[in-house]
């Protein structure tokens, strides 16, 4: 292993049972599975945003559970820091979740409604037993609001989640997360329920934790526009794998893949004077893992090859760095 | 004299904590064979703006000033017999999360029939005909007239949902955050067919949405909505090159795009204002960058700037 590596995940997977009902039971036909993760490798090196674009359902935000163990992989080996996730019991997990934190899409639902913004991020405090004393947690408490932006800290001292903007509660959201000086953030969607007027600041706040504080980012989102501002190196997922991945710039000038190029030309300009590109591609995302034996997308491809039918692409490295999964990339 | 004049339109949700001042002295016009767009945050009473066209207002919101002629007639002064008369053949409306809006129990043909059938004096195997054409014109095509909703995709019913409201060819389409919640490239196929529809039907259509881009892409004229007033109006191409107001200018600057050079991007301090206590004066002004001591005290007019531009800000004169 590499020392600036925090995160290598090595051929991730997490099926779902189809559940078939009483019918189930007494057939004979095997239990199917929805592959929402299927073969994922990847590393995230010290410092640096990784962003997973994809369409929903396409397997990314359960990858990021899993690389947490807030859902238990099906197979595959997740190493955080050098130490193998994946085998450390429940004890040592939570050792090891002060070094990996996660930044949830709904700031609403993700804060307790009865506490106040002080006694959530003391919570953290105690249960990772920071530091001792109710006063050195009050000056690491209110450093900590400053460091979010939620300044002077004593004017959201005593509020209640419900007294906060949308913007103000994600800020609480990251502030949880940073009071704990994290390697590793996974952070779903965090900007996606917020206005349109405070969704930059929450990702300069984003771009700061790595930046400051050298905290490593794997970026969730369906939003190809705001992971061009965050990300460093951007990976696409469809159906559960990853059909490319590279540097940000290189990715949104030069997309190899035609799912990525078929993403970049279906997101709307914000400039008038530029004409909607034609979609090259046709057709809806078929449901997860019904065929698994030829390319997810071969049936939406513009480019798919009949001697192809049966094979998966291997996610290739195509140049330094940029890596694709298709049969016409050579 | 334009299809849809709207003028200083105030609505209030009267509260127990007291008026909710959601729309506050809004003019717009809709001119046929236009798209207009109507932009601003959750909470800026967009939605509320376009609720009141169709008389969609119910207490504890009232509209409590204003007029709204459609087609020559205020819409305000109505009978609710004459008002259900006029929507869905007069002004249709694409709802937001529309895909939750069809009923799961009836076909999807069945539906469209249903309001064509509400409107026009023809029989049930003509309105079934004319059902199965609006399915074709949607892309969707007239052999999936038999199905339930729930065997769609969400773009698919959306899809749906344009159907319905195109079914009686009405003189004015509201489409309110049809492509929210949507995938990028569902979205994309979303907004080609507005396009094919507007140019087919020349269909005058309000797009409600709070996404830049999405306005950018299939707009004539926008509107800028802050804190329930609207604070710039103007062409499309020439206010997103040129934004006056500051809101406009820091919206437009805080938007990031996937093509072209990546600018740098600016964040805009604070939130917006609850509007049950809205700020004095200006109601930008604690979030703007600009901000004089007039802002503070005294509410900018909307006035005409120059070609047709219409701006509320003290900082242009």
């Amino acid at each position: 292993m590499k020392n600036n590596e925090v995160l290598r995940v090595e051929d991730l997977k997490k099926y779902f049972p189809v559940r078939q009902g009483l019918a189930g039971l007494f057939s004979s036909r095997k239990t199917e599975y929805v592959r929402a993760v299927d073969g994922v490798s990847f590393t995230v090196r010290e410092g640096e945003n990784l962003g997973f674009v994809g369409e929903s359902g396409c397997g990314k935000t359960t990858m990021g559970r899993v690389i947490l163990r807030l859902t238990e992989p099906t197979s595959g080996r997740i190493y955080c820091e050098g130490i193998d996730i994946t085998s450390l019991n429940r004890r040592e997990l939570k050792e090891q979740r002060r070094r990996m934190q996660m930044i949830f899409q709904d700031p609403h639902g993700s804060l307790n409604p009865r506490r106040t913004v002080n006694e959530i991020l003391r919570q953290s405090i105690r249960i990772h037993k920071l530091v001792d004393g109710k006063a050195e947690e009050d000056s690491l408490i209110k450093e900590t609001l400053e460091n979010v932006g939620l300044a002077p800290a004593d004017e959201f001292w005593n509020r209640y989640p419900i007294l906060l903007s949308g913007g103000q509660r994600q800020r609480v959201g990251v502030a949880r997360v940073l009071i704990l000086r994290p390697k590793l953030v996974i952070a779903d969607e965090p900007i996606s329920m917020l206005d349109v007027s405070v969704r930059i600041g929450v990702l300069e706040l984003l771009l700061a934790m790595r930046d400051e504080f050298g905290i490593s980012l794997v970026y969730i989102t369906h939003d190809l526009a705001t992971a061009r501002y965050i990300c460093d190196r951007i990976a696409i997922m469809y159906l559960g794998k990853v059909v490319e991945m590279g540097p940000t710039e290189v990715i949104y000038s030069k997309p190899l893949h035609p799912y990525t190029q078929a993403l970049i030309a279906a997101v709307p300009v914000p400039d008038p004077t530029v004409k909607m590109q034609d979609l090259p591609i046709k057709g809806y995302v078929p449901v997860t893992g019904t065929d698994t034996s030829t390319c997810g997308f071969y049936e939406r491809c513009p480019y798919a090859m009949k001697e192809h039918v049966g094979e998966n692409p291997p996610l290739i490295e195509v140049e330094p760095d940029h890596y694709v999964a298709c049969f016409k990339v050579k | 004299m334009a299809l849809l004049d709207v003028e200083h339109l105030k609505i209030y949700y009267f509260t127990q904590e007291g008026p909710v001042k959601a729309v506050d002295d809004i003019s717009f016009s809709v001119n046929e064979d236009e798209t207009l767009g109507l932009i601003g945050e959750s909470g800026c009473g967009k939605t509320t703006a376009v609720f009141a066209i169709l008389r969609f207002v119910t207490p504890p919101g009232r509209i409590v000033a204003g007029k709204i002629v459609f087609q020559g007639r205020d819409i305000i002064t109505l009978s609710n017999e004459e008002m259900r008369l006029l929507r869905g053949k007069g002004i249709a409306m694409v709802f937001q999360g529309a895909q939750n809006a069809l009923n799961p129990v009836m076909t999807v043909g069945k539906q469209i029939s249903e309001v064509i059938l509400e409107h026009a004096n023809i029989t049930a195997a003509e309105a079934w005909e004319r059902a199965k054409q609006q399915l074709e014109l949607v892309g969707i095509g007239s052999a999936r007239a038999k199905n339930y909703p729930h065997e769609f995709s969400g773009g698919m019913k959306q899809r749906v949902m344009v159907a319905i409201a195109t079914a009686c060819t009405p003189g004015l389409l509201i489409m309110d955050e049809p492509v929210t919640g949507l995938d990028v490239i569902v979205q994309r196929q979303l907004l080609t067919l507005t396009n094919d529809l507007r140019a087919k039907m020349h269909l005058p259509i309000i797009f409600i949405t709070h996404d830049l881009s999405v306005i950018a892409e299939t707009c004539d004229r926008v509107a800028v909505m802050y804190a329930g007033k609207i604070v710039e109006q103007g062409s499309t191409v020439s206010l997103y090159k040129e934004p006056i107001h500051p809101y406009s200018k820091a919206l437009i600057n805080s938007y990031p795009s996937v093509k072209g050079e990546k600018k740098e991007l600016k964040s805009i301090p604070g939130a917006p204002p609850r509007l049950i206590n809205p700020p004095a004066g200006c109601r930008f002004h604690p979030r703007c960058e600009y901000v004089m001591d007039i802002c503070r005290t005294e509410e900018p007019p909307l006035e005409n700037r120059n070609n047709g531009r219409l701006v509320a800000c003290h900082l242009i004169k």
